[in-house]
């Protein structure tokens, strides 16, 4: 349960660092380079989660529920961003797991990160419950 | 006696003239059954107030027109006459269960020479005329602006299929129909103009916006089956099908067809893509055991089709969406591709003169020939020669590959590559698909490769010697390549050995390398020689375990090096030091004095020791052992002796490596 705990901590962590910008270092260099990553895509993919083209799955992946809101020119460019943004998250919940010394705890950590992502998304983002999706 | 039109091979039941008085008349007409071709009413009751321009009422039980089949049809003229022309103005046409139709006719002389305006509610006027009868029966139907949506939902099952996709937009009809009646073969001349035309899934990853698309059909009827041609050409608008995004503009597509109730077929296909080509196709749909309909064979074909215009917009957004790396392409396609009801069967791609390299620059391949042949159900054997190519910065010459292909094998044959003045000999390169997943192995040989030839060709100061690597066995399994054994390469008249080197997910988001190298024997003076660090005679051993680059940058290892025993000459040069004592940083010191050092250009030393234990981008760093709160690097021995003492145990790596870069990039000045 300790394990866990840790995860849940590290989730929280990540999750505030991916978005906010904070401080807060989660000490692999792999971590951190995907982490940044991820934060100059989150500019990017911002818009897209306020419009609802872009909702937070309740698999730790983000997931284009709405393409229409989109303008058709750009849709694939959105798609891009949503596969280059689920291969990063794939990523860190593996490095993680494995710089913890459990590579066994990627699943773990991934429905940890879900329910984070999911709890500090903003008001009118989309989030997916029980594969049903709902307006914050 | 009014004049009933004579091709209306009616039965009249009855007909009661009941003339009241002088001064009007009403008539009415009842008939079983009323036929034309392509059209049966049955049960037509006529009610007249008056025998000429006067209101009519027509009732009609059940009618069959162009075999769709409707019930209580009632038909009411303002004015309504039967002779000498039957004319209706002023009609409203009311069928159970629709909105009221506008209805005017005027049905002419021996050939029936028809004249009608039907407006169905809240849609544009459809003009229909022509002849009835006669030796060429004809009619011309035409519209313009009408609904789609209203259109398609005069056939329910049309309607119901394309529902999910939201269809709407303009459309503009001029059809005629020819020859139809009984022993004749129905001719259909067609031209449909779509405009602001659109649709879009549910999910928005299908859609279609602005569309202009104009299509042409003429075909006949042979019995149950209708033969003919088609063309369609995309003028405008935008088209979203999943990956593929297209712009309308300079697209065309015609075929032959001929469709049944079982079964369509489509040959001399040609699809005209605006700068990539012409694919031409054929294509036999019927149905399945269940009755669905089922692709039962195709054949699709394209000729010299240009690959930089099919990479911009096939290509190249369809890897973005995928998130593989973009490529930039030139030069010419043919392409070939045969599918059976078991679906592809056999596809050739033919390459002449491409050039083929990666977005990033990271490679490159030139004048790329090759045939590459797949059949589903047997081996094949692909080429392909290339003239030249690029990896990294090292240039390679021409070569040839040959491999075997079939359906869980490829492999290449044995080949030589040239590299530089040396050349890779490629041993085995094989993937196998073994319980539904590829694994592969790689076995190579680099010959002796001159290091003045690959230090230029890496922009790297001239370095002297050879380079060569032996590489017996690599395998390939779950997107990690694991290196059998050792890999020796052989540089600086010493050898650097590697083991236990695994590449985890090399082209994945977060490329990771795992080894542990050992080196021996490494010859000093051709090392400093080469990167222009300030010689240094002598020989060196050195060990890197846990070495792991992330995204080929170090992030961590265990790093000695050290003088290798024997007898040899151990001479380090002044600016050496100077280089050795600046890598320290400020912290770092010479134990000697600075007067002193002035006098030689040359010392003896003992040996020599070093480590840098990597973690968290900070290099701690140790020597041969302690003197006075410092670490020895170089101990001295012989005249004139020197020892070097660092001080500065942790030093920030990247502050390292600037370091590194400035004293071997800009030789120093020793005063």
């Amino acid at each position: 349960m300790n394990a866990l705990k840790r995860i849940a901590l590290l989730a929280a962590l990540v999750a505030s660092a991916a978005w906010a910008q904070g401080n807060l270092e989660i000490n692999t260099p792999a971590i951190s380079q995907i982490k940044s990553g991820m934060q100059a895509r989150h500019a990017q993919l911002a818009p897209h989660y306020a419009s609802g083209a872009v909702g937070l799955g309740a698999d730790g992946a983000v997931a284009l529920r709405d393409a229409s809101a989109v303008p058709l020119a750009q849709r694939q460019a959105v798609q891009g961003l949503v596969a280059q943004e689920n291969a990063d998250r794939a990523a860190l919940y593996r490095e993680i797991a494995r710089a913890n010394g459990h590579p066994e705890w990627e699943a773990d950590i991934r429905n940890t990160f879900a329910q984070r992502w999911i709890e500090r998304a903003q008001p009118g983002w989309y989030v997916q419950s029980g594969g049903q999706w709902s307006r914050k | 006696m009014c004049s009933l039109p004579e091709r209306l091979r009616g039965v009249v039941l009855a007909l009661t003239l009941a003339a009241s008085a002088a001064s009007q008349a009403s008539l009415d007409l009842s008939f079983d059954r009323l036929q034309a071709p392509a059209l049966t009413l049955e049960q037509v009751s006529v009610s007249l107030q008056a025998l000429d321009r006067g209101p009519a009422r027509l009732r009609i039980v059940r009618a069959r027109i162009a075999g769709r089949e409707l019930s209580d049809l009632r038909l009411d003229c303002t004015e309504f006459s039967i002779h000498p022309e039957v004319r209706c103005r002023g009609g409203v046409l009311h069928v159970r269960g629709q909105e009221p139709w506008r209805l005017e006719f005027a049905l002419t002389g021996a050939q029936r020479t028809l004249e009608a305006r039907v407006q169905p509610p809240g849609s544009p006027p459809i003009d229909i005329e022509g002849a009835l009868a006669g030796a060429h029966p004809h009619l011309r139907l035409r519209t313009r602006a009408a609904d789609l949506v209203r259109l398609m939902a005069l056939d329910p099952a049309l309607q119901t299929a394309v529902a999910a996709y939201a269809p709407a937009g303009r459309v503009d009809v001029d059809a005629q129909l020819h020859d139809f009646g009984a022993g004749r073969s129905v001719q259909i001349d067609a031209r449909v103009d779509l405009h602001d035309a659109r649709f879009s899934s549910a999910d928005g990853l299908r859609g279609a916006e602005g569309m202009a698309l104009g299509i042409d059909i003429r075909a006949r009827a042979d019995g149950a089956r209708w033969n003919g041609d088609l063309s369609a050409d995309w003028r405008a608008g935008e088209l979203l099908w999943d990956a593929v995004y297209l712009k309308g503009g300079g697209t065309a597509l015609t075929s032959r067809f001929a469709v049944d109730a079982g079964q369509l077929t489509l040959t001399n296909g040609a699809l005209d893509l605006a700068q990539v080509g012409r694919l031409s196709f054929s294509a036999d749909w019927g149905r399945s055991a269940t009755g669905a309909p089922a692709l039962h064979s195709a054949r699709i074909e394209g000729r010299a089709f240009d690959l930089e215009a099919l990479n911009a917009r096939f290509i190249a957004p369809l890897s973005a969406v995928h998130g593989w790396p973009a490529l930039t392409l030139s030069g010419r396609a043919d392409i070939a591709l045969s599918v059976d009801a078991q679906g592809p069967e056999t596809a050739r791609l033919q390459l002449h003169g491409v050039a083929l390299a990666d977005a990033a620059g990271r490679w490159s391949m030139d004048r790329v020939d090759a045939d590459l042949p797949w059949q589903r159900e047997q081996p094949t054997a692909p080429r392909a020669t290339v003239a030249g190519a690029h990896f990294g910065r090292i240039p390679l010459g021409p070569f040839e590959l040959r491999a075997a292909l079939s359906s869980d094998r490829v492999s290449i044959e044995p080949v030589r590559i040239p590299v530089l003045d040396a050349g890779l000999r490629l041993n085995q390169l094989e993937f196998v698909q073994d319980d539904g997943r590829w694994r592969g192995d790689l076995a190579f040989d680099l010959e002796p490769v001159s290091m003045s030839a690959l230090s230029e060709a890496l922009g790297l100061p001239r370095m002297a010697g050879s380079f060569a690597a032996s590489v017996p066995g690599v395998r390939w399994r779950d997107g990690v390549l694991a290196l059998d054994g050792q890999m020796l390469i052989r540089v600086f008249d010493g050898y650097v050995a590697a083991t236990g080197l695994k590449l985890v997910e090399p082209f994945g988001t977060t490329p990771r390398v795992l080894a542990d190298l050992q080196m021996r024997y490494i010859d000093l003076e051709a090392l400093t020689d080469t990167v222009k660090f300030g010689r240094v005679t002598g020989r060196l051993d050195g060990d890197v375990t846990g070495l792991e680059l992330l995204r080929w940058r170090p992030v961590a290892f265990d790093a000695h090096i050290r003088s290798s025993q024997g007898d040899y000459p151990r001479v380090i040069s002044q600016r050496a030091v100077q280089n050795i004592t600046a890598l320290g940083g400020p912290g770092a010191a010479a134990a000697i004095q600075r007067s002193f050092l002035g006098f030689f250009e040359r010392f003896g030393y003992r040996r020599i020791g070093l480590s840098c234990v990597l973690r968290d981008g900070v290099c701690e760093m140790d020597g041969l052992g302690n003197k006075g709160g410092g670490f020895v690097l170089i101990e001295g021995g012989g005249v004139p002796a020197l020892s070097v003492v660092g001080y500065n145990r942790r030093v920030d790596w990247p502050e390292l490596l600037d370091r590194l870069s400035r004293v071997t990039g800009s030789a120093p000045v020793v005063r």
